[in-house]
């Protein structure tokens, strides 16, 4: 049976896996899509589309990777109950979902101004909202793990 | 900051665990957290709930007012 040092690092990787891939795919979308309508040369464009396949690919073998996380768990009912539903959990998921919110209130705010300025597709609103929402929530739930405030 | 921010809570749950010989590990399993709770509960990073509090005084065999108390 899996100890819970090594459900918890396994969780850990699996979820800062999930997160990298998830914004390197989302976020050079973007940088490729900026890069296409400012008529940048084809190489960068094609530097972007390469960086975001990347981040594809290490989105799904993450999936993966995380099945055979699951069946470990399943083996340890008791250690992973406790490592993603304890109070210490919650607390961290809470503090990833306060930083989010005012995050991403803050980047709704900039791209409106941009906005007044630019134009700006809804599709890349959302989809730069969005990145940033999922990025800021990782790096405030991990820094709440490693560095609670509560104390 | 005022005061009542300054304060602390401070424990003696390492003292207490390595009294019954428990690991970290041991104490979470039976209180039912991560091992992490427990360490960020003993080096006094994370305040945890009082239900949380008392299932540990419980689990240690002592009062929770020996376990914790607030530090100035």
């Amino acid at each position: 049976m899996a100890t819970s040092v090594e459900i918890e690092g396994g969780l850990k990787r699996n979820l800062a896996m999930v997160v990298a891939g998830f914004v390197l795919w989302m976020g050079f979308d973007i940088v490729a899509e900026i890069l296409r309508s400012a008529e940048a040369s084809a190489a960068w464009v094609r530097g972007a589309e390469a960086v975001k396949t990347l981040g594809m690919v290490v989105w799904a073998l993450s999936f993966l990777q995380g099945w055979r996380l699951k069946r470990k768990m399943k083996r340890a009912p008791a250690i992973s109950d406790a490592l993603l539903h304890d109070e210490f959990a919650k607390y961290a998921e809470g503090r990833g979902f306060e930083v989010a919110f005012k995050i991403t209130l803050a980047t709704l705010g900039l791209l409106w101004l941009v906005s007044l300025f630019l134009s700006l597709s809804t599709t890349l609103v959302l989809q730069a909202t969005i990145v940033v929402a999922v990025l800021a929530w990782a790096v405030a739930f991990f820094r709440a793990r490693e560095n609670p405030e509560t104390a | 900051m005022s005061a009542a921010a300054r304060e602390t809570l401070a424990n003696t749950l390492r003292e207490h665990r390595a009294r019954m010989g428990l690991t970290q590990e041991a104490l979470a399993e039976r209180v039912g957290v991560s091992r992490k709770t427990i360490n960020t509960v003993e080096n006094a990073r994370f305040v945890p709930s009082t239900i949380l509090a008392l299932k540990l005084a419980d689990a240690l065999g002592v009062p929770v007012e020996e376990l914790f108390r607030l530090e100035p």
